[in-house]
């Protein structure tokens, strides 16, 4: 395929948006190619060093070159950040997500209606049902690979049973499962995209505990980079363009999307005809794209008609609680087999819908086993120290923290409401290293979403003060946080092209052949990491287009 | 985690805690520790008499080594590595006003009475702020033990050992493979 050659389906973006189109679309037969901003990994770059992983958040650009910026005051002047990239890489963020695939829940598609409407939030309901998605979680959880158990979670909605049996768990699990049940709470085994037996030609995950942040060396993590991607190019249709950045999307004299311009891995500007163009850069930087795509026919940028372009901005909000445990007593409780192994795997969504919350629609909680960063397990107890632990005292405890204890730890994912303050718009006073202004995250918390968030850190407390035996500490680490690389709602999906950006098959209501797959489609966040949904999404939307692509519509 | 703390007292702002700035991409291939220093003898010296305070074995561990590593490339070339010199000079400084002795030839508990007046935010002097250059320090000590061996800590892997940690628990590799991470464009 030359690079100045027309093909059926340009894919910008090969992460949980992207690969499921350019995978359906490739073995239809059509010709697909991808592009992608980071570069083509392989196993061997997948090593657990924290420095350049964590530490130096080797995922995402140079702040300097290539920064979003950010302000919570729409009075000051936004700084530039590398809050809100999701990484840059073939795969995109599944290559270094956890993978906890949990579904949405039908609260999550029709919170309008349930609640009436919340005052202060542009809440609105999916055009769509849970019904209509359930069978792309299916097709989902199949094509990548994703661990559970079936039957055991009362609030899962379901139609297949897991391809894949639940991942091993460490024996405190146990413990965890006591504790909710004795709050009257549901536990259930996590559900995981990580191969749990052999899957094909992958093995089983070798529990070594480095998903979240790393690249998963052993192709246990069902990323599309070792899943998805792989078999779109064995088809022989899909070509993935590594190290391309697309500068724009242009339409032809009917209005239709019709090309793209990128810079190439030589940094040569490069002209490429599709008959469809489905983009999935990440919520903030697919609402970018758009936006710089200016043009006489589309002058305040591709498809914002309705000035929804970049609205209605949602991430995920962010509540931690830690229990330090002490490992002996664990394993008094709960024998010794099984205590090195890495995953809690535990997770409760009686808060899901809770009208006792004041606010009802809460979300997950996430019970797991501390990192096994050691950095960052020596710098948590330095921090929380508020630096006052060095000398001795700190390697002493250093030693207790690594051998002694046992940290169980849960997240919550809770649901963040849309506001009219938060929004991504073009940031006209900071450019990247070509130029181009970039994006500018305008962040506004809602007050119910916030006040929930922290109402269920509250109740994780609880579940972990009934745990027997009883930790040596317990304690909040985040209330009511956002998590930036969560990111939905910049091109929510809708029938109405007033209220709207894309139409219910994602597709935008103004240009003809442009589908928006990442997270951007969502007009509410869910209560869960929306990773599953974006990748089940993606998965509808390309039978969509494939049904067009088959009848010659593109 | 941190959130953002200014250190250089109206200078510069820098991001701490959850990974500090930039996506590291610089490099060639081989190791990357390498003997030269970005400070004058006397400055390093001082530095690894700190840093042994801070974890007492952190020199034979290679924490100077790593902290040279760094400090020699983005982003910490420019304005930390000045704060750590900075640093250096006021922990000397200290040192000979109250001990008429070079930090590095004082005892143990001396060099941790002038440590404190930093861990606690004591000094005051303009363009500088002790606490900020104390807690780079202590963060660049904590990654220099546990780090990957490659960037010079963590010596023959003995920072690992300390804490109990066994090889499937850092996968060393070769870094060839990640210098071609940047973005060429």
């Amino acid at each position: 395929m030359s690079k100045t050659d027309e093909v059926d389906v340009i894919v910008i973006g090969s992460g949980a948006g992207g690969a499921p189109v350019a995978l359906t679309l490739a073995e239809a037969g059509a010709s697909v190619v991808v592009l992608e901003k980071g570069p083509y990994y392989t196993l061997s770059d997948f090593v657990h060093d924290e420095v350049s992983i964590v530490r130096r958040d080797f995922w995402v650009p140079w702040v300097e070159d290539d920064p979003h910026t950010l302000r919570d005051n729409p009075k000051q002047r936004a700084t530039p950040t590398r809050d809100g990239w999701t990484s840059q890489c073939v795969g995109g963020a599944t290559v270094h997500m956890s993978g906890f695939f949990y579904r949405m829940k039908p609260e999550d598609l029709s919170l309008a209606t349930l609640t009436g409407g919340i005052a202060g939030s542009t809440v609105a309901d999916w055009p769509i049902t849970l019904e209509e998605l359930l069978p792309y979680y299916d097709v989902m959880e199949s094509r990548i690979g994703v661990s559970g158990q079936d039957g055991i979670n009362p609030y899962e909605h379901r139609l297949k049973p897991f391809p894949l049996p639940a991942l091993r768990a460490h024996p405190a699990a146990k413990l965890v499962d006591e504790a909710a049940k004795s709050l009257g709470l549901h536990s259930f085994p996590s559900p995981r995209a990580i191969a749990s037996t052999n899957v094909g030609s992958r093995p089983p995950c070798n529990l070594c505990g480095f998903c979240g942040d790393y690249g998963c060396e052993n192709h246990s993590k069902s990323s599309t980079l070792a899943t998805l991607l792989p078999r779109a190019e064995r088809t022989g249709h899909c070509e993935i363009r590594a190290k391309c950045m697309v500068n724009r999307i242009g339409t032809d004299d009917r209005g239709r999307a019709r090309f793209v311009e990128y810079l190439d891995a030589d940094g040569r500007l490069q002209r490429l005809n599709g008959r469809a163009i489905v983009l999935a850069a990440s919520a903030i930087e697919s609402a970018r794209l758009l936006l710089l795509s200016q043009s006489n026919t589309f002058p305040d940028g591709l498809g914002n008609g309705s000035g929804l372009v970049g609205r209605n901005l949602t991430f995920s909000t962010l509540g931690k609680g830690t229990g330090v445990f002490s490992r002996d007593a664990v394993m008094m409780k709960v024998g010794h087999s099984g205590m090195e192994l890495p995953f809690l795997q535990r997770s409760i969504q009686d808060d899901y819908w809770n009208p006792e919350l004041g606010f009802p629609k809460g979300g997950t909680y996430n019970f797991i086993l501390s990192h096994p960063n050691p950095i960052y397990g020596a710098l948590r107890l330095v921090e929380r120290s508020n630096f006052s632990l060095w000398g001795e005292a700190l390697k002493t405890r250093l030693k207790s923290y690594f051998h002694d204890e046992l940290w169980l730890e849960f997240e919550v994912f809770g649901e963040f409401l849309p506001t009219p303050g938060c929004f991504v718009d073009l940031d006209s006073q900071t450019r990247d290293r070509w130029g181009h202004p970039v994006a500018r995250i305008n962040l506004a918390h809602h007050a119910a979403s916030d006040r929930n968030s922290s109402k269920m850190v509250d109740r994780g407390l609880e579940v972990l003060r009934a745990i027997e035996p009883a930790a040596l500490d317990i304690y909040a680490t985040a209330r009511a946080g956002t998590t930036y690389h969560l990111q939905h709602g910049t091109c929510r999906f809708g029938h109405d092209p007033a209220t709207s950006v894309l139409d219910p098959s994602c597709q935008s209501h103004e240009v003809p052949n442009l589908y928006v797959t990442d997270g951007s489609f969502m007009p509410t966040s869910g209560g869960v990491p929306a990773t599953a949904t974006i990748l089940a999404n993606s998965f509808r939307v390309a039978d969509l287009i494939k049904a067009r692509f088959l009848r010659r519509e593109l | 985690m941190i959130s953002r703390r200014a250190w250089l007292a109206g200078t510069v702002s820098i991001a701490a805690g959850a990974g500090l700035v930039g996506w590291w991409g610089a490099g060639s291939s081989g190791s990357f520790a390498t003997p030269s220093s970005p400070f004058a003898a006397t400055e390093r010296q001082t530095l690894a008499a700190a840093v042994e305070r801070i974890f007492p074995g952190a020199v034979e561990l290679g924490v100077p080594e790593y902290i040279d590593t760094w400090l020699k490339v983005r982003p910490f070339s420019g304005a930390v590595a000045r704060g750590f010199k900075r640093g250096a000079s006021h922990l000397e400084r200290l040192a000979r006003e109250t001990h008429q002795a070079a930090f590095a030839a004082l005892s143990g508990e001396q060099q941790d009475k002038i440590l404190e007046q930093f861990e606690r935010g004591e000094l005051k002097v303009p363009n500088f702020t002790g606490r900020g250059f104390f807690q780079y320090l202590v963060q660049f000590t904590l990654e220099g033990l546990f780090s990957d061996p490659k960037y010079g800590g963590n010596r023959d892997g003995k920072g690992f050992e300390l804490i109990g940690r066994h090889a499937c628990h850092w996968a060393p590799s070769s870094i060839s493979s990640r210098s071609e991470a940047g973005l060429p464009y």
